[in-house]
């Protein structure tokens, strides 16, 4: 018997709504005194976003040249803008489960090169580095890519 | 079933006929502000910022979108008009299945291409758009939204291709 449907699937859903959280918002205030800031990394007070670097509330870096080194950050904001696109295509139940199931893993797989990029980034350039919000939300959504494209199953079979 | 690239184009067509900049870093402070963001110009030459809804003084930060059509008429106005009703075009054509959805692609597909040759030509040579560079000049004065326009066009072209014609 076929299960009843609902309306979306949560958790490719949930992994492409924190990939566009990360990939557009700085922070969220929560209160008056807390707020929860979406960077892969911080060192000295210097915010590395994976949109850009902040220190102080001015921005280092800007997409509003294309130029060689602005490149590889615009191809990994785009990255990630894709693989959150590809969670919430994945979230619908219309589509088929072969579809879906490729369309997660290859999300997954994005943000899992992603991740390996920052990592070796960190250990490479700046050692010793509190890690974010970001870096933190991109495991968060491997791992719920990855899940969710392993329990999608094939209701026709 | 919708096709979904298409309604991807008809969003990133909204983005590009109605937007300035994509917001990036965006913070609630006093209302919602943002660090940074990429601009969607056509073409700029460090004064004037070319978009697809008027033009943008960089010094000033004085939107002049009405120039345009004040100054020119609605043969300024063009550009905006075709870009618009592709944008509608993109989003009815995704949803008609069949030949009828199809031919709407189609359509969407030449005004766009048309949109992209116009531009090219205008920055170039005509210069009703407000912005006219050399040849040499070209590639450093294209902005990200002329780069978004081709990536447009590509999607089209996928949306096409995977249109549902069987009904």
């Amino acid at each position: 018997m076929e299960p009843k449907r609902k309306f979306i699937r949560f958790l490719p859903f949930f992994g492409g709504l924190i990939s566009l959280v990360i990939g557009f918002i700085a922070h969220i205030p929560i209160g008056s005194l807390f707020s929860m800031r979406f960077h892969i990394v911080e060192l000295h007070g210097i915010f590395y976003y994976i949109w850009g670097v902040v220190e102080g509330g001015n921005v280092w870096f800007e997409f509003v040249q294309l130029s060689l080194d602005n490149i590889v950050p615009l191809l990994l904001w785009i990255l990630l803008l894709f693989s959150g696109i590809c969670g919430i295509i994945g979230a619908s139940y219309k589509e088929k489960p072969a579809t879906i199931k490729k369309l997660l893993l290859i999300g997954g797989f994005t943000v899992v090169l992603e991740l390996l990029y920052f990592t070796v980034l960190i250990f490479i350039n700046l050692g010793s580095v509190a890690l974010g919000l970001g870096y933190y939300g991109l495991i968060i959504i491997s791992i719920l890519y990855f899940l969710s494209a392993g329990l999608i199953t094939d209701y026709q079979k | 079933m919708a096709n979904k690239v298409g309604i991807l184009n008809g969003i990133l067509l909204v983005i590009l006929n109605f937007f300035s900049v994509i917001p990036l870093g965006i913070y609630f402070g006093i209302g919602l502000s943002s660090y940074t963001g990429i601009p969607l110009m056509f073409a700029q030459d460090g004064i004037t910022a070319v978009y697809a809804w008027g033009i943008l003084d960089i010094a000033l930060s004085n939107g002049t979108w009405w120039l345009r059509l004040g100054v020119m008429g609605i043969s300024g106005f063009i550009l905006e008009i075709v870009l618009v009703v592709s944008c509608i075009l993109s989003f009815i054509g995704s949803w008609i299945e069949g030949n009828g959805g199809r031919k709407m692609m189609v359509i969407i597909l030449i005004m766009e291409i048309l949109s992209f040759v116009f531009i090219l030509l205008d920055i170039l040579v005509i210069g009703t758009l407000g912005l006219v560079v050399t040849i040499s000049e070209l590639f450093s004065s294209l902005g990200i939204g002329m780069y978004l326009l081709i990536i447009i066009i590509l999607l089209q072209i996928i949306a096409l291709k995977i249109h549902n014609i069987n009904l």
